[in-house]
This record gives C-alpha cells, structure tokens and sequence, in this order.
C-alpha cells in the first residue's frame, strides 16, 4: 500500500522501518565522505551540548531565582492592589493572538507543539501553581477565540470581518494598557516595571510611530522636493543613529529641547524613552510603508486621476489602504523587533525585565544565578516572539497573490 | 482596519469607512490626552525653575523668589517622594516584601513624620548612580537621599544644595584576603573596580595618577554586574565608599568564600560626606531637610530618643528639649519658621528615632564601628554637631 | 476662462488675479514648497536655539583633563592626565576595532551558516535552522548580558588560567594569545609583502586570461600562492627576521607580552558576531536562493562537483545579490555595538557618557557622537557596496 504515490509503507514492519531509517539517514546524513565527516562533528557537536546542558539542568541548575521573583520580573515594583490595570490588556492580547491566528489561517502543528512545550516549560515556573489560575482562563479563551475565528473564516463572506476586527482588535488592545495605567489616579511611571515596561513602552511607542510613520512615507514619495528632501534626511538620519544614543539623548537631553507649556518639558523618563523610540521606529515604518506604496501599480493612480479624485482622496481611498495592507507583515516585524529592543532601555536606568533579572542576582539567596534567570528571560522572550513572527509570516502567506502583486 | 473590507455596497461603505475612521481618530486623540494628562500632573507647577539638563547653566541666583514651593507640592500630593539607592544594604535596599528599609531612607520616613505626622506617608524612587541628579531636577523626586557625596561642583554647577551630612565616609579599597595586598602600593598592574557616574571614578586617578601604581580600572554601570566581575576574579580590589564596601562585605555571599575572604584597606582615598541634596532654587525646603536631619542629632545629643519622647515632651526636663519638641507645657510652643507644625520633631523621634537609634538600627549591623569614626557625637570627639535649635 | 475682462474695476481684476493663481498648479506648488521649506526652517531653528540656550556649544571642555583612566585600549594610550579628546578617541577605536572584528566574524560565520541552511545535510540544515530562529528571536542584550556574565566571567581565574601547550592562555582576566612583534626591518618587509601582493595579483590575472582564452588549466591560484609565498620568506630573510613571536606569559595580575584581549571585549565581540551572523546567514540564504535553479542544474550537468557549483557558479552571483542589505546589517552591527556601556567595554557610547557625566556638556557630546557614527556608517557602506552605494534622494525603489 503506497500513501499519496509515496513508495511508504503505512504498515510497516520494525524491520522495514529500520530500513526505511537507515535510507534515510544514508541519502539526508551520510551519502559523501564530506556529510559523513560533518555529520558525525555536528552530531558529536550536538550530543556534547546536550549532554552538558542536560547536566547542569538535572544537577546544577536552581529554578527558585526565578520562582522567588517572579513578580519583580513580570511588573517590576508595581503597587499592590493596581494589578487590575494589567489584566485586561494581558488577557485582551492573549485572546488576540488566538483570534487574529485563527482568522489568518491555520496554525501549523510544529508550531503550535513549540509553543505548548514552551508555555509548560515557562508558565509554571513563572506564574506557580496558583497564577496559573489566573492565566489558565486566558489561556482558555485564546484557544476558544482561535476555534471560533478559524470557524467563522471558513466562510468566506464573514472571513474578511473577522479579519479586521483582528486588526481593529489590536489597535485597540495596545492603548488600553496605557490608558488604564493612567485612569483614576493611575500608577506613578517610577514605578513600572519588569516585563509590563516593556511592553507598555512598545506598545505606546508603535501608537505614536505608526501615524508618523505613514506620514513620513507619504513625504517621501510626494512631488514636492521639500517634503520629499526633509522626509528623507530624518529617515536617513534616525537610520544612521544608533537606539542607545537615541535613548540616552531622550534622558539627558531631550528636555532642554521640549516646548515648555503644557508641563511638556517635565515629562517622566518613561515617556521620553518611549518617545525616543516612536521617533525611531517611524523612520522604519516609513520604509515599510514605502515599499507597500510602490508595489501599487501606476495605473491605478492614473485611473483615479482620470476619475476627478483630489489628493487625498486618491491617498485615502486607494494607494493607502492597499500599502497599509501590503506592508502588514513588515509591520508585524517592526513591532516584534521594537518589543525586543525594548529592553535597551536599561542604558537609561531604567528597571526593565532584562534589568530586574540581573538585578536578582545581588540576593544573598541566589547568588550567581545568572544563567538561569538569563535563559529564563530570553526564553519568554523567544516565546513572544517566535508567535508573533510566525504570525506576521501566516499573515504574509494570507495577503500574498492578493490585491495589487499582479499587475 | 477600514482598508481590509472588501465586501459591502457601495453606499454602506462610505458610511462604514467613515465610521471607522473617527473610530480610529478618536482613540488616538484619547490616548493622546491621556498621554498629555499625565504627563502634566506628572511635573508639576514650577516647569521655568528647573535647568535644562546635562547643561552647565549655573544655579538660579539664591534669591530667585520662584519655585518655592515643594512644600506645597508635598503638600497637596500627601506623600513626599524620595530618591533612594535600591541595592546598598544598609543604606537602601528593598526588603523581600517589597518595601524600602536602610539609613538614607530611614531619613526619608522622618521627614514624612516632619510633614504629615505620619513615616509612611513617603514614596520612594530607586536611582541609580548616574540618574540620581536628573531625577531630582526633573523633579521625579523631592529630594535626594542616596548616599550621595557633597561636593563643591554639584553644589554649584549642578544647582543642588545639600542638608548636613548624615553619614562622613571616605572611599576605600577592598581587596581579596587570599591575594595578600597590603597597601595601595601592591596594587601596581592590578584592576580596580568602580562604579561610573560616581566620584570614586575620579578620586582613584587622583589618587594613583601621581604615583608610580599603574592599574588598570575597569568602571561597571551598575553595582551587581561589578559583584559578578569581583566574585568571578575579573577584578584584583573594588574601590567605593568605605561604608558601601562594609555593606558589600557584610552581604558577600557565602558561597564565594563569604565577608571573611576579603579585606579593606587602611588607606582612605578622598573625604566622601553622604548628603541629602535638594534642589537648589527653593530654600525653605532646603531648611526643613536640613534642620530634620539636625534635629535628629540634636536629639541624640539632648537623650531624647524614642523610648521617652512622649514623657520628655509631656514633662521636658529644658527648655531646649521643650523647643525641640515644641511642647506647650510651659506656654506657647516654638515655631522654628520650616513652615510645619510645632511639634513636628517629637513625630519624627516617636516614629523613627533619634540619629543614634538610627545608625544603631542600620549601620551597626554592617560592622561599621560608630565610636571614635567622624560618626559620633561631637560631645564623643565626632563630627555630628548640631547647631543651637534656637 | 481665466481671461480677465477688460472693462473690470482694477480691484476686482487684482482679485480674480489672484484668485487664478490659487488655482494654478505651478503657483499652489510652490507656495507649498515654501511652506514646507519655512516650517523645517522654523524647526531647524528652533532645536538650534534651545541647544544654544542649554549649552555654550563650544568644545573647549574637551581640552581639559580627563581625569579618568580606560583599561582597555587599542592603538591608543590614554590615562587620567589625557584630554577629553583622547578619551574620546581612544572610544572610538574601541569602536572600531569591535566593528572590524564583528564584521569579519559574522559574515564569515553567516556565510557558512546560510549555506549550511540550503545544505543536502539534514543535521547541518536543521542545525543552522535552529540558530537562526534562536538568535532573531531573542533580544540581543540578553544575549549580551548572557555571552559576558554566564560566558566570559565564567572562565578560570587568572590564578588558575587553562593555557594551551603554555604559549596562550584563557582566564577572566584576558585572554592571551600568541602574536608577532615587530622588530626593526618590519616597514621594508611589509612594503616587500604588499609588493608580493601586488605581483601574485597581476599573475592571477595573467594565467587566469590565459585559462579563459586557451581552455588549458593554468593554475592561477596555486601560481599566485606559491608567488607570493616566495616573495614573502625572500624579503623574511633578507629582512634579518622583522617580526618576532611574542608568546605571552603569565603574571600575577595580568599577562605580559602576546596579544590580550579583555573579557569585556571578547563577551561583546562574542554576542554581537553570533547575533549578527543570525541575519546574515539570512541574507546569504535569501541571496542564495535567488539564483536560478537551473544555473545549479547547469553546471551539475557539465560535471561540476557541488563546491565548484557552490564556489564558481551560485556564491558569486548570490555575492552581488547580498551586497547592499549586507551592508545595512553590518551598519547595524556598528550602531548596536554601543550597547557595550551594559558589559563596561570602554567604546565610543561609554567613554562619551563619562565625559558627559564629569562635564554636565551634554549636548556637544551628542553632536560629536552621532557625527562619528554618521561617519562610522557611511565609512562601512562605501567600503562593502563601493561605487554602487549613493545616497537615495529619488522617490523610486531602493537600488
């Protein structure tokens, strides 16, 4: 019996799988001398590391750093009582990702298993047993919401609403943690902290860009050379500069440069970072959003010319909405790359996650500690990431072949 | 958002677009406000007041009539703010329950009892060594308690004024006890370690740059990365205020060979008088922090202490102890013009205590030795004076 | 219909004058232009005068004393007694040198990891997969932070030092490596061996021409090698012997002699190469993948082996493909170096902040540190994409 033309076996016996293995290896691993030389370093390579990490991660290692201070990593020194300011953002962004994957398309099996693997190797750890409590529902409707939008896609009158309200979704959810982090007498800015900063000045820093973003794109492809010069230098310019001078600017002296009414100089640190980097990222945004503009073909602007539409109205109705569109995924990275570099706010001081897990190691108890706190964080790291870009790659696949790609 | 439609009549799109649209301009003239809101409340009044930072511009002339007015502030918001180190134990460290505990803040809990009556009615803000200025002229704090040395360049290009010292320190040398340096002079082709952003930085040049001792230094931007390199033997001897290495020692964690493994040094590079520092265009505030501070030394000197302020201020046994405690048991009570009640020292030792008790509760445990230090009382052959609080 | 009749009041012809030219394209176009020009001029000049409120904007605080010292340092000696200046400079080529170094390392290293990835090799495919997705995916200064403290700090204290048949040695202290000297005669024998260079060059050129027009086998790499080799011990000997081996030895709180590089640097140099190589491996396999399947086939089929398919047929192309996001990866590379202030590699960003610290001039310091990394990055993009680089001013695609 042969599956799909392949010459496989379904029921295979130990010995014909054996076989089978044994062919494989022998074309994949082993068909010249070179591959078997490199393939018996790389497995020599590899079996070393995992042993030794094996080792340490049996014998060495001490998870307790982790477990003792979860909540200085997570919300840094964050007040007692004001964690109803976190939780709906958290949960907000949780079910986004479960509806916005849904709605895209289906979610590969490899990576749905990384994910598993590492939230059960992250949560529980992070949150203990009794956090999980409070994840767990989350958790829960994220899958609910991913089941639910991938439902509603199949249908392909409905799937362009679930679509945007993706979009709109998240729009709406990264304001909100900075909204509720100011209403009814909201948290002093000294004191956020841990991983919530980094996300609070992500998110408050891709609001700011995205407008100037867009807006710089459009200079730059405007016929008036002024715009277009001056668009371009302040692009070429934050390109050139590296993020921690930028940031270290925005704490030395960024103020002496603010307007002074309104307070606007006195800003706390946090905002001026946040604006540091929403300056910053605008510039790359803008390139995005360029690149989106000029893959519309020319005609459709000579037909909305010929139709009598002004400006902005050729901007607003036709090459915009499709460059937005067509630079999404490009968008998705610039918000995973702004999330990472968030933690470059240490330069300033400032007590992020990455800081506040370097910060663990002064207690006497967890003394030299680094690794595991360090692999801690860079695997919650990783973990967002790896989402969010394999999200941003199933969104390209889903915009791919549509709209203005064929001309 | 809108430009993912594809669907709909052409009549109801234009609406839907629309819709969308403000939808999408509203949010962001909200987070907007929100944005400029908080950022207003944020600073406060008194924007002109403040330098522009990282700048050389020189102190307001001290009779500038503006921005009097962090004791309203203070006021208005119920709680003073202060700048604190984070991870110095003894002096400022944050205890497992997340609270704030050491000697700096402790100096922070009794200008609260000054102000409100009440030691928790205080907000305190980690620094770091670098940002601790910029935080006080941001006004991000009230004042700068955190072991911050007075010098004459911060006190004038920096436009600070500092209250009397809290703590006289000089910088040291710790070293390995196993590496068997004696004195400065073995130091020769070694590393040294400090903390950038500080005056130790500078003083170590000092110090060695007119001798023959050539170091190497190697300056960490913050206190727990220098830990990891010391203990790692990325360094020969870690040089900071001798209290600071006292603190370092006490803490050294036991399984790198604990405190008994390392050894300070004699010789003491530079005079380091720990200061709380406030800004320098307001005086009135100057004087509250300074004469809070006083107070507490002058109550030592007076045997007031927290045990017996309430009887002492009931039945003062002199009339200096009756116009420290601003007790009315032999009429009208003192008014010292700070600008608060009456009777505020007798909150700040009820609930704190007396300078003594607290070095006795912070820094004696580090095992640093108070009598015959430039710590003791003046009576004792110190240098903890207070003038006549008269 | 913009004509003006004749028999109208002056008034009212000045009016519908100038309301002709609100709707003359040419005119809304330049007033707009002006417009434009006036608000960035108005920008311009307001950022300049507040940085002129704030500072003095003269650099004569950079002549003064230093008054710290920087233990580590390449090509420069600067202590305390030093002027701001020659901190400064001794920062940047801490800078430099991290960015040369990096820049080598990673390309190198992405090259072979992006070939790696296209590999029939499972193992080294998969391999080169993971480090990749494990790189892009996690913040480089975590992975700063991890290369120095898990890393670097952990090797043996100087006292216990691992050495290598004792001629370099690994600690925390440094690590030492094995390196020449030059003695007296160095100059001529550098001049002989750039000569040497130059005539292997020129014989490549020759025997490769000869290879090309003939189709007989010339051999030009083994002629130019053995060429240039010849060259070399020649002006070696004639030299008397210009460069020594300088093997270091260990001290009580240092090495002396050899080439030693601080843990610092080797920590930074470390994350910065892996984590770039991460994306150049992307570029070369983007790169790689661009050429032509067929060309592959091609030469496959007039019996090539798999390195010269590799080494004559896809790389060169795939080189020319990579060029100019190349570039911009290894501009990255120069911009996040500062990120060294974290692990106290004394470069550019930290000596700068020093400075900054002990002056209060800050602004000046910003004006002079992005005006070195402008140069720094416009240097890198001339060196790798050479005349093909030129500033984009066009509204088009990017060359």
């Amino acid at each position: 019996m042969t599956v799909a033309g392949l010459p496989l076996k379904v029921d295979r016996t130990p010995r014909e799988a054996l076989e089978d293995a044994w062919h494989w290896a022998r074309q994949r691993l082993f068909s010249s001398p070179g591959n078997v030389v490199v393939s018996a370093l790389l497995l020599a390579i590899l079996g070393w590391a995992a042993f030794s990490f094996a080792r340490w991660m049996f014998t060495d290692a001490d998870w307790g750093v982790v477990r003792a201070n979860r909540r200085l990593l997570l919300v840094g020194r964050f007040p007692l009582g004001e964690e109803w300011r976190i939780w709906p953002a958290v949960y907000s962004i949780i079910v986004l990702l479960g509806w916005t994957w849904g709605a895209w398309g289906r979610i590969s099996r490899t990576v749905a298993a990384t994910l598993v693997l590492m939230g059960a190797l992250v949560l529980p750890t992070l949150a203990g047993w009794s956090g999980l409590r409070v994840v767990a529902p989350a958790l829960a409707l994220a899958v609910l919401a991913y089941f639910l939008a991938h439902r509603l896609a199949e249908s392909p009158r409905i799937r362009g609403k679930a679509r945007v309200g993706s979009v709109v979704g998240w729009f709406m959810a990264l304001p909100l943690a900075l909204i509720l982090l100011q209403v009814r007498g909201g948290v002093e800015p000294a004191l956020w902290g841990g991983l919530y900063l980094n996300f609070v000045v992500a998110s408050g820093a891709i609001i700011g860009a995205l407008p100037l973003g867009i807006g710089l794109a459009l200079a730059r492809t405007s016929s008036f050379r002024a715009l277009r010069v001056s668009a371009t230098v302040y692009v070429e310019v934050m390109r050139g500069l590296p993020l921690p001078v930028m940031l270290t600017l925005a704490w030395l002296a960024l103020r002496a440069f603010l307007p002074s009414w309104g307070g606007l100089d006195e800003v706390a640190l946090v905002y001026r970072v946040t604006i540091a980097f929403a300056l910053f990222t605008a510039a790359f945004i803008a390139e995005a959003v360029r690149g989106g503009l000029n893959s519309i073909p020319r005609g459709q602007r000579e037909a909305a010319s010929a139709l009598g539409l002004k400006w902005w109205q050729l901007t607003a109705y036709v090459t915009m909405p499709q460059a937005v569109r067509n630079s999404l995924p490009a968008l998705a990275g610039e918000f995973i790359g702004l999330f990472m570099t968030t933690t470059l706010i240490a330069v300033v001081g400032l007590t992020d996650m990455l800081q506040a897990a370097r910060a663990t190691t002064e207690q006497p108890a967890f003394f030299g500690r680094q690794k595991e706190v360090l692999l801690f964080v860079g695997m919650l790291f990783w973990v967002t990431a790896f989402a969010l870009s394999r999200l941003s790659a199933r969104l390209e696949r889903a915009l791919a072949g549509k709209g203005t790609r064929r001309v | 958002m809108w430009y993912l439609s594809h669907r709909g009549s052409a009549k109801g799109r234009w609406l839907a677009r629309f819709t969308r649209l403000a939808a999408a301009a509203i949010l962001y003239a909200l987070v907007g406000v929100a944005l400029v809101a908080c950022s207003a409340s944020d600073g406060g009044e008194g924007a002109d007041a403040t330098p522009p930072p990282g700048t050389t511009t020189p102190a307001p002339a001290p009779d500038a009539p503006t921005g009097a007015t962090t004791l309203a502030e203070v006021r208005a918001r119920g709680f003073v703010r202060v700048g604190v180190n984070d991870q110095l134990p003894g002096f400022g460290y944050i205890r497992p329950d997340g609270s704030f505990g050491g000697f700096d803040v402790d100096f922070g809990h009794a200008l609260a009892a000054a102000i409100f009556a009440d030691r928790d009615a205080v907000q305190f803000v980690s620094l770091s060594a670098s940002s601790r200025f910029e935080a006080l002229r941001a006004r991000e704090i009230d004042v700068l308690i955190r072991n911050t040395t007075w010098t004459l360049t911060r006190d004038t290009a920096l436009g600070l004024t500092f209250a009397v010292p809290t703590f006289y320190d000089g910088q040291g040398v710790m070293v390995r006890a196993e590496d068997g340096i004696q004195t400065l002079a073995d130091l020769d082709g070694a590393v040294v370690c400090a903390l950038s952003g500080t005056t130790t930085q500078l003083n170590q040049e000092d110090t060695f740059g007119g001798t023959s001792v050539r170091y190497q230094p190697l300056t960490f931007d913050r206190n727990e990365t220098l830990q990891e390199a010391f203990v790692a033997g990325r360094c020969d001897a870690w040089t900071a205020d001798r209290s600071q290495l006292a603190a370092r020692r006490e803490a050294y964690p036991a399984n790198a060979g604990g405190g008994d493994s390392l050894v300070i040094l004699p010789d003491t590079l530079s005079k380091e008088p720990l200061a709380p520092a406030t800004r320098g265009d307001d005086r009135q505030w100057a004087d509250l922090v300074n004469w809070v501070v006083l107070g507490m030394i002058a109550a030592e000197e007076l045997g007031v202490h927290s045990g017996n302020v309430s009887e002492l201020a009931t039945v003062p046994p002199s009339q200096e102890v009756s116009r420290l405690l601003g007790s009315t048991a032999e009429g009208s009570a003192f008014d010292a013009g700070l600008g608060l009640a009456p009777d505020f020292m007798r909150h700040v030792i009820a609930q704190v205590g007396n300078y003594g008790e607290v070095y006795e509760r912070n820094i004696t445990p580090l095992g640093i030795p108070r009598a015959g230090s430039p710590n003791a009382l003046w009576t004792e052959g110190g240098l903890m004076y207070a003038p006549p609080y008269r | 219909m913009t004509a003006i009749p004749v028999r109208r009041p002056p008034l009212a012809a000045a009016v519908a004058t100038v309301r002709a030219w609100t709707r003359d394209a040419r005119v809304r176009r330049a007033v707009l232009e002006a417009l434009t020009l006036g608000l960035v001029a108005a920008f311009v000049l307001y950022v300049a005068t507040r940085a002129r409120e704030a500072s003095s904007l003269n650099f004569d605080f950079m002549t003064e004393r230093a008054g710290f010292g920087i233990g580590d340092q390449f090509l420069t000696q600067t202590d305390g007694g030093s002027t701001r200046w020659q901190a400064y400079v001794a920062g940047i080529m801490n800078t430099l040198r991290i960015t040369v170094f990096g820049i080598l390392l990673s390309v190198g290293m992405g090259l072979s990891i992006g070939v790696a990835r296209l590999s029939s090799n499972w193992l080294a495919a998969r391999l080169a997969f993971l480090f990749v997705e494990t790189i892009r995916n996690t913040p480089l200064l975590v992975f700063v932070v991890f290369c120095y403290t898990a890393v670097v700090l952990r090797l043996p204290r100087i006292q216990e030092s691992a050495d290598v048949f004792g001629i370099a040695y690994f600690s925390n202290r440094a690590i030492a490596l094995p390196w020449l000297r030059p003695e007296t005669g160095a100059g001529t024998f550098a001049l002989a061996l750039v000569v040497g260079a130059v005539a292997a060059w020129g014989a490549w050129k020759a025997l490769r021409r000869h290879e090309v027009t003939t189709g007989q086998p010339a051999y030009p790499w083994r002629a130019a090698l053995a060429l240039f080799a010849a060259v070399a011990l020649v002006a070696f000997v004639a030299t008397g012997t210009p460069l020594r081996l300088d093997i270091p030895e260990a001290g009580r709180f240092s090495y002396s002699g050899g080439m030693r590089l601080s843990p610092e640097f080797v920590g930074l140099l470390l994350a910065l190469s892996l984590f770039n190589a991460a994306f150049v491996a992307e570029i070369a396999r983007g790169a790689i993948e661009s050429v032509p399947r067929g060309e592959r086939e091609a030469a496959a089929a007039l019996g090539m082996s798999s390195w010269q398919q590799l080494s004559l047929i896809v790389l060169p192309q795939a080189l020319r493909a990579m060029l100019p996001p190349l570039a911009t990866q290894c501009q990255n590379l120069a911009k996040m170096s500062s990120v060294a202030v974290v692990i106290a590699f004394p470069d550019l960003m930290t000596v700068g902040g020093t400075i900054i610290n002990n002056s209060g001039e800050a602004i000046p310091i910003f004006i002079l540190m992005m005006l070195t990394y402008f140069a720094l990055n416009l240097g890198i993009a001339f060196l790798l994409v050479g005349p093909h680089w030129r500033f984009n001013w066009s509204r088009g695609r990017r060359a």
